[in-house]
């Protein structure tokens, strides 16, 4: 490799103007002729030809891949409220049940091995209290973590 | 306003949900990566399944687009990954059935790309540089100048100029080793 080659590369490296001396080196060179063809890489875009769907196909592709992306984030955002008023059901329809059979009277000697057998059974009407409670709680969660638009319709 | 600001202000409507928004960001994009696509996979019908696959990624990555690049720029440097994942998957596939894998079938002449010889050739020896070469060259052709390329790829002026020059080198010298004549036909070396 000589002097002009590595003029060549260093212009090519560059990209600047070459002398009509070095583009005649290059023409006489193989080394420099094939740098040249590299540094001559082009890609053309393609016009779509009448008729040719694929355009319009992958852009109906993005407004579907956007609407399931959408469709996504609104399912997990349903299933949060919903899974903490659940979790509201659970915790305070057990809490309740527990307390209010605490608070009665149980057998003159109860067992301590197991407790929960030993209360009495609650009231119908504790059970419609436990009841309405949670239900106030659950509509609260989900009143407080957003609904979705129609949920809030439909409900 | 310049084209990688617009892009990534459609791209960030896409991601809050407007499906319109995303359809003209892709839309727009499309042309540019298709070309691409086609001249790295070889032929229409395997480019345009390329182009398709960068599409479908790139939306799926949609949130990593920071607007550095025009959109089409940055779908080019997934295309050009999405190509040699295929290729590494092709030879591991080729490998385990322990087969010479079989030689490409002679293109059909109505689907090649209808590029001048030259083009077609060296897009065929780009594909056997390492991925990163690839992405250099990629970038330069996609993004039209140095500085840009640089943005798209993230890196600075400096460092993308040497990557990129490395790759020509490495260009120049599997031409040099598989088509010397070819060179010369084309009019190269006269």
């Amino acid at each position: 490799m000589d002097a002009r080659c590595r003029e060549y590369e260093q212009a090519v490296e560059m990209e600047a103007q070459m002398s009509e001396e070095l583009r005649r080196h290059a023409e006489s060179c193989p080394r420099c002729c094939a740098l040249s063809a590299a540094a001559s890489l082009t890609s053309a875009p393609v016009v779509p030809a009448a008729g040719d769907p694929f355009v319009q196909a992958m852009g109906a592709l993005a407004r579907q891949t956007v609407a399931q992306r959408m469709a996504r984030g609104e399912r997990a955002r349903r299933l949060l409220p919903l899974l903490i008023g659940l979790l509201g059901w659970s915790v305070g329809g057990g809490s309740f049940v527990l307390v209010a059979r605490a608070s009665l009277p149980g057998p003159p000697q109860p067992d301590y091995t197991s407790a929960l057998p030993s209360l009495p059974a609650p009231a119908p009407a504790q059970v419609v209290a436990v009841l309405v409670i949670c239900t106030v709680w659950t509509l609260l969660m989900v009143r407080r973590l957003g609904r979705p638009s129609e949920m809030r319709t439909t409900a | 306003m310049r084209d990688a600001e617009r892009d990534f202000r459609l791209a960030a409507r896409a991601l809050e949900g407007d499906a319109e928004a995303a359809a003209a960001l892709v839309e727009g994009a499309v042309p540019v990566v298709r070309g691409l696509a086609r001249r790295l996979a070889g032929n229409e019908e395997e480019g345009d399944a390329l182009a398709q696959a960068t599409v479908v990624r790139g939306l799926e990555r949609l949130g990593k687009y920071r607007g550095e690049a025009t959109f089409a720029t940055w779908l080019c440097g997934i295309a050009v990954h999405l190509q040699a994942e295929l290729r590494r998957r092709a030879a591991r596939e080729a490998r385990a059935q322990a087969q010479i894998p079989a030689p490409p079938c002679p293109p059909d002449p109505a689907k090649v790309v209808s590029d001048t010889e030259t083009t077609r050739l060296l897009w065929s020896f780009v594909s056997r540089l390492s991925p990163a070469q690839q992405e250099a060259l990629t970038a330069r052709v996609v993004a039209g100048s140095v500085a840009e390329g640089a943005v798209s790829l993230g890196l600075t002026t400096h460092v993308f100029r040497s990557r990129l020059h490395r790759a020509r080198l490495a260009l120049r010298d599997l031409l040099l080793t598989h088509c010397p004549e070819l060179l010369k036909e084309l009019g190269y070396g006269r």
